[in-house]
C-alpha cells in the first residue's frame, strides 16, 4: 500500500547523489539542489500518503511542488545564463510567476483543480530558458566537453520534461472532460516516463560533478 | 464521442512526440556542433604547437650554425692572424731596427684586423643588431664585410620605399642571407655578388645572386643525399616559418640565385 514507485527511487537516487557531490556543488548555482530534491521527495511522499485516506490526489501539494520547481529551475538558469537580458527575464519570471499562480488559484482554476494555465505558462518559460542556455552554449568559446557539463544535462532533462508535458498541460481542462479514461492513463504514463528522464538527467549531471572531482585530483 | 476522444488523444500524443523529437534534434545539433568546435580547437592547438616546435627547431639550427661559424671564424681567421702576430713578436730582433719596425707595423696591422674581424663577428651574431639597424642596412654591412675579405665585387640594390617588418621575420631573412653569403664564399668561386631588395606594397623580395660556378640542383630533390642539401633545406624551412617563399635557381658556370619572397602584413599560421 505504501510501497515506493520507480519514480520515487529515481528521485531518491538523485537526492542522495546530490548530497554526495555537495562539496562540488557548493561553489556553483546548483548549490540548493539537494534541498530542492529533498523538498520534492517530501511532497511526493506526503501526496502519496494523503492520497490513500482521501482517495484523491492533493492538488495543493501539486501546486506547491510545481511552483517551487519552476522558481528553482529559474534560479538555476539565472545563475548560468550570461546575457544580462536573459538574466533580467528570468528574474522577472521569478517575481511574476508566483503572483500569477496566486491569481490562477484565487480567480480562475481554484484550489481543487490542477493549475494547468500557469503550469503551461511555466513550461513555455522553462523551454525558452533552456533555449537561451543552449544558445549561449553554442556561442560559448570555452573548450570543454559538453557531456561533462552538468548544466547541459539538467537543461536537457528540463527541456524534454516540459516539451513532453506542454501539449497535455495546455489542453488539460479539455482532456479532463473528454478523454479522461484511457487517454488519462496514457498521459499519466507519458508523464511518468518524462519524470524518469528528468531525474536520469539530474543523476548524470551529478555524476559529471563527481567525475570532475576525480579528474582534478588526478591532475 | 468515443471516436472523437480517441482522435484527440492521438493528436495530443502526436504533438507531444513531435515536440520531443524537436527537442532531441536541438540537443543533438548543439552536441554535434560543440564536438566539431572542440575538434577544430584541438586541430588549431596542434598547428600552433607544431609551429612552435618548428620555430624552436629552426632557432636551435640557427644557434648550431652560429656556433659553427664562430668556431670556424676564430680558427681560420682571427686565430691565424693572432698566431702570426705572436710569431712576429717572438721573432723580433732589437738589433735590426728596420726589420723590427716592419714587424711592429705588421703586428699592429694583424691585431687591428683581428679586432675588426671580431667586431664584425660580434655584430653579425647579435640579434638586436638587425632590429636596431634595419634589414637593408644589416645586409649592406654583411656585403661590406664580404667585400673587405677580398676578391669580391658586391652590390646592394634597394627598390621601393623601405618599410619595417616584424623583428622575427627580419632576423630570419637576415640569417638566410648570411647563410647564402657563406655558401657563396665557400663554394661559388665567383667575382660578383648582388643582393636585390625589392620592397613592394604586398611583399618583400630578397634575391642573392652570384656569378660563380653554379651547381646541379637535381640531387636536392632526392632525399638519399641528405647532407648535400641540408643547408638549403634549412634555409627553406626557415623561410616557411615566416610564411615566405624560398626559391633557388642555379646554372652551371653562370651562377646561383636565391630568392626569398615575404608576404607583408600576413603572419604565418
Amino acid at each position: 500500500m505504501y510501497s515506493l514507485s520507480l519514480i520515487n527511487y529515481f528521485e531518491l537516487s538523485a537526492f542522495l547523489l546530490s548530497v554526495l557531490v555537495y562539496t562540488n556543488l557548493k561553489a556553483t548555482p546548483l548549490r540548493p539542489f539537494p534541498l530542492f530534491l529533498g523538498f520534492i521527495i517530501l511532497t511526493e511522499l506526503a501526496a502519496k500518503y494523503t492520497r490513500v485516506p482521501l482517495s484523491q490526489p492533493d492538488t495543493r501539494l501539486n501546486v506547491l511542488s510545481t511552483t517551487v520547481g519552476f522558481i528553482f529551475y529559474a534560479y538555476i538558469f539565472k545563475g548560468y545564463l550570461r546575457h544580462p537580458f536573459f538574466k533580467r527575464m528570468v528574474s522577472a519570471f521569478m517575481v511574476v510567476y508566483p503572483l500569477l499562480v496566486g491569481v490562477d488559484l484565487l480567480l480562475l482554476q481554484g484550489f481543487t483543480l490542477q493549475h494547468s494555465y500557469t503550469q503551461s505558462l511555466g513550461a513555455v518559460c522553462m523551454i525558452f530558458f533552456c533555449c537561451c542556455f543552449f544558445y549561449e552554449l553554442l556561442l560559448n568559446p570555452v573548450e570543454e566537453q559538453l557531456r561533462r557539463d552538468p548544466m547541459f544535462w539538467i537543461s536537457t532533462g528540463i527541456l524534454f520534461f516540459y516539451l513532453g508535458s506542454l501539449s497535455y498541460n495546455l489542453l488539460f481542462s479539455f482532456l479532463a472532460k473528454f478523454a479522461a479514461g484511457e487517454g488519462g492513463k496514457l498521459f499519466q504514463s507519458i508523464n511518468n516516463n518524462l519524470i524518469l528522464m528528468l531525474y536520469s538527467c539530474f543523476i548524470i549531471a551529478f555524476l559529471c560533478k563527481r567525475s570532475l572531482r576525480k579528474s582534478s585530483l588526478q591532475s | 464521442m468515443q471516436k472523437e476522444s480517441s482522435e484527440i488523444v492521438i493528436t495530443v500524443v502526436a504533438v507531444t512526440i513531435t515536440l520531443l523529437l524537436l527537442g532531441a534534434l536541438m540537443v543533438s545539433f548543439l552536441y554535434l556542433y560543440r564536438k566539431r568546435y572542440r575538434r577544430h580547437l584541438g586541430e588549431k592547438e596542434q598547428l600552433r604547437l607544431s609551429y612552435e616546435r618548428e620555430l624552436l627547431k629552426a632557432q636551435l639550427e640557427i644557434q648550431e650554425q652560429t656556433f659553427r661559424n664562430i668556431s670556424q671564424e676564430i680558427h681560420d681567421n682571427i686565430g691565424q692572424m693572432l698566431s702570426l702576430a705572436k710569431l712576429n713578436l717572438s721573432t723580433m730582433d732589437l738589433d735590426q731596427p728596420v726589420l723590427l719596425e716592419q714587424k711592429i707595423g705588421d703586428t699592429k696591422r694583424l691585431v687591428g684586423q683581428a679586432i675588426h674581424d671580431l667586431r664584425s663577428l660580434s655584430h653579425g651574431l647579435n640579434t638586436d643588431y638587425v632590429a636596431d639597424l634595419g634589414l637593408a642596412r644589416a645586409i649592406g654591412h654583411e656585403l661590406e664585410t664580404v667585400k673587405r675579405s677580398g676578391g669580391y665585387e658586391t652590390e646592394l640594390i634597394t627598390e621601393g620605399t623601405i618599410y619595417p617588418i616584424d623583428n622575427q621575420s627580419e632576423l630570419i631573412i637576415f640569417r638566410i642571407t648570411q647563410e647564402s653569403l657563406n655558401n657563396i664564399v665557400k663554394h661559388a668561386v665567383c667575382q660578383r655578388i648582388v643582393i636585390h631588395l625589392l620592397y613592394q606594397p604586398e611583399k618583400l623580395v630578397v634575391s642573392i645572386r652570384d656569378n660563380g660556378k653554379g651547381f646541379d640542383l637535381t640531387p636536392l630533390s632526392h632525399d638519399f643525399i641528405a647532407s648535400f642539401g641540408l643547408g638549403i633545406k634549412n634555409m627553406h624551412n626557415r623561410a616557411r616559418l615566416i610564411g615566405a617563399g624560398f626559391l633557388i635557381s642555379s646554372t652551371i658556370n653562370e651562377g646561383t640565385c636565391v630568392t626569398i619572397t615575404v608576404p607583408v602584413g600576413r603572419m604565418p599560421i
